[in-house]
């Protein structure tokens, strides 16, 4: 009976090493492999120890296959490499082995051998399995040239990789499109949710998620069979090494991170945990304070944190695709005195507990002129209350201080006036200056000017007098009037307004209409009054004009670029007509004139 | 408003004619020596001050808009707070005839004490139009003091 090598698992395991140690083969695993083959995983025994975390190199699998390395086989180790793993575990690749007496002639068990490490490597191999390629730099080079050359191009790995353990990590801001050999380290900053489409194309499912280190940060998509694999794995701010990812230039529609490329899971990434995570910063983010917001421009991205002050109730909307969904405000204050209001959707407003006025942080934020300045949380942004970063603390310190008894100016009511509208100030050069109207759509905008002129002339016209009805009406010559899209003929008209003014401000003037209600409201008097004026008393028709010209008003008005015979034009409409709220206008004045100078 | 300046024999004749307008420019204007001094400030250039501005406008005529906080018993000085809070006493040459309270606008000479010697004073009633913001007011003098080229008010009264 042979003897096996007492003591071999101990120092193989060890790594002390064992030349030509006479093995036991208590058994022998397959395990599928990432790119294909297989590979297979073998528990040897000395006699006194098993050890199941050997591996069978590539090369030897036909010994497995043709079952000459069968359980209860006796064998020698002639060659073998130990590799280490990041967590001290050890692997032991068996590259060259002999079998001295076939399993048939084994009658069983030799001695009563004991586990020697009850640690099931299972997963970390199989990984290293999925890494196939990864981080086998070094440790390939220890290989004997034989074995590599038995390999096709495909696999040079003879062993399972080390997960990055023996592999160097680089570093975020070094990843580029034409460089596929790398292991990154970092923390996940934000994960999304599911996502599923169904276009003409077909169905499918995403979810992205942001990953930072020391050196940056970067977007991480995986589409369909990639979710399934990778979603439940990965957690927020955990650290993993992450490698063999494809990346391409940065979509900045979809994404507010700060690198020109985005990496997209495929079938050969990894992501392997990483324990040794207290290098990797938690979140960087750049805040921006939010006094700081009205110079941004409207539809940036940013990331801002504040104490929230106040947060409203949830309320329920239904979108244009019939969806529900759930929102809710809050007002977020900063070191600078302002508050601004913030909205969150879906989940986030759901989970959210403003109470106790925590310090909320939001990464990717999406700033709107809704109301003035407004942050929107969209599905793309982190929030993150009472965040463990210096910045947080530092606010925590002067809310309990101070902050708390300052009431706080909101940048979301200020520049509205009106409170709740988009007020898009402009000067009437503006209009020109920026090609207001040019586009597709037309360009509502809000300015305050003066009349100057109002033609008179053709300001009247007769309409149908039914409800809703503001047709022309032809004058039938016989008393009767007959409007054309009603269908009818009538004895009376009603007469309605279509007055062409000039305004003015001190930049430019612009030719406007101004139909019935904002007529009404410039001249002061209605239309049938006013009709009535023009048939009897044109001294006092011509009066109404010259009382109303030179008053000044806020003006709502909408401009379009329209096509006319071959010719372009600009045509303005005014939708709504007010007197100017001049402490509103002052302060505004006032504010601009500060921001200007600054 | 100030009303516009007139000559002594043009004001006696008004005097005759409206005897019952009680405007406190009438009580200025009888003196010969009262219209000369009251004709000579509303022909120059008033810079609108606050109270931290007081200082660099002693023996310069000004105008001070404020509000009325308290009026002395003999009616001849009375103080006014400004947009910032801070106080400033007006003095007038002759006493009160009218409650004084509200938001007021005075002209007159800043004195060496900082107190103002007022020509002639106008009350902006609250009950009429929109309240008068004391504290934009301000804002806006600051942008006034803080921009001196864009508001060439020297150059445009004398002009």
């Amino acid at each position: 009976m042979t003897q096996l090598t007492e003591g071999a698992i101990e120092a193989l395991s060890n790594g002390t090493g064992c030349n030509d140690a006479v093995l036991q083969l208590v058994n022998i695993r397959k395990i599928e492999g990432g790119n294909g083959s297989p590979r297979y995983r073998v528990m040897m025994s000395d006699g006194k120890h098993t050890l199941s975390s050997f591996m069978l190199s590539t090369q030897l699998n036909y010994m497995a296959e043709e079952n000459i390395l069968a359980p209860n086989c006796i064998c020698v180790l002639k060659r073998h490499v130990t590799n280490i793993l990041k967590d001290g575990r050890r692997v032991v690749i068996i590259l060259e082995i002999d079998v001295i007496e076939p399993a048939g002639e084994v009658a069983g068990k030799l001695g009563d051998p004991t586990p020697y490490t009850e640690v099931c490597l299972e997963a970390v191999l199989r990984e290293c399995v999925y890494v196939g390629l990864m981080g086998c730099s070094v440790t390939a080079s220890k290989l004997n040239r034989g074995f590599t050359k038995d390999f096709g191009k495909k696999a040079p790995s003879a062993m399972p990789s080390t997960p990055g353990g023996s592999s160097k990590v680089v570093p975020i801001a070094s990843l580029n499109p034409y460089q596929s050999k790398w292991t990154i380290r970092a923390r996940v900053t934000n994960k999304s949710s599911i996502r599923t489409w169904s276009n003409s194309r077909g169905d499918g499912k995403l979810f992205s998620m942001e990953i930072v280190d020391e050196s940056g940060e970067i977007r991480v998509t995986g589409f369909n069979q990639e979710v399934d694999k990778f979603f439940s794995l990965i957690e927020v701010g955990k650290v993993y090494y992450v490698s063999k990812g494809s990346l391409k230039i940065a979509n900045k529609q979809y994404t507010s991170v700060k690198n020109d490329y985005e990496m997209t899971l495929n079938g050969e990434s990894t992501f392997i945990p990483c324990e040794d995570s207290c290098d990797v910063p938690i979140v960087q983010c750049d805040f921006v304070s939010i006094s700081d917001l009205e110079n941004r421009d409207k539809d940036a991205i940013v990331d801002v944190i504040g104490v929230c002050k106040g947060v409203e109730e949830i309320t329920r909307l239904t979108t244009k695709t019939n969806r529900e969904v759930s929102k809710r405000t809050l007002n977020l204050m900063d070191m600078s005195g302002k508050v601004v209001t913030v909205t969150l959707w879906g989940e986030e407003a759901e989970k959210f507990d403003g109470s106790g006025q925590p310090i909320v942080a939001i990464k990717g934020a999406k700033l709107s002129d809704f109301g003035g300045r407004s942050l929107s949380a969209s599905f793309s942004s982190t929030l993150m209350i009472n965040p463990d970063i210096p910045e947080a603390y530092k606010l925590r310190g002067w809310y309990d201080k101070e902050g708390h008894a300052i009431d706080g100016q909101s940048l979301t009511e200020m520049k509205g006036g009106s409170g709740g509208g988009n007020t898009n100030w402009k000067t009437l050069s503006d209009v020109k200056t920026e090609h207001l109207g040019h586009g597709d759509k037309a360009d509502y905008y809000t300015c305050i000017a003066t009349i100057v002129y109002l033609r008179k002339e053709n300001c009247l016209y007769q309409a149908c007098p039914s409800q809703d009805c503001n047709k022309k009406v032809v004058d039938q010559q016989n008393g009767m009037f007959r409007c054309e899209k009603c269908d009818k003929e009538f004895p009376n008209f009603k007469y309605r307004l279509i007055l062409s003014a000039n305004i003015a401000d001190y930049a430019d003037n612009q030719w406007v209409t101004c139909f019935q209600e904002s007529a009404e409201a410039i001249l002061g008097q209605n239309a049938a009054y006013l009709g009535q004026l023009k048939d009897s008393n044109e001294a006092a028709f011509d009066e109404v004009f010259q009382q109303a010209n030179f008053n000044t008003f806020v003006f709502r008005s909408r401009v379009k670029l329209e096509t006319y015979n071959d010719e372009s034009r600009i045509k303005a409409t005014v939708m709504d007509v007010k007197p100017v709220d001049h402490k509103d206008y002052s302060k505004r004045l006032i504010m601009n004139i500060r921001k200007l100078s600054a | 408003m100030l009303r516009p300046r007139k000559l002594p024999r043009e004001t006696k004749l008004w005097n005759q004619a409206f005897p019952a307008q009680c405007c406190i420019v009438q009580s200025l204007v009888t003196p010969t020596q009262q219209v000369v001094k009251m004709a000579g400030i509303l022909d120059v250039p008033k810079p609108r001050i606050n109270c931290s501005m007081l200082s660099q406008h002693i023996s310069r005529p000004v105008c001070f808009v404020g509000r009325v906080e308290k009026v002395h018993p003999t009616g001849k000085t009375f103080t006014v707070a400004d947009g910032e809070g801070k106080i400033a006493t007006v003095e007038l040459n002759d006493p009160l005839e009218e409650e004084l309270s509200g938001v007021v606008e005075v002209i007159g000479m800043v004195s060496n004490k900082g107190a103002i010697m007022a020509t002639t004073y106008n009350m902006l009633r609250e009950d009429k139009g929109i309240a008068f913001d004391l504290e934009l007011y301000n804002e806006a003098l600051k942008v006034i003091q803080d921009f001196p080229q864009h508001y060439p008010f020297e150059v445009a009264a004398s002009g």
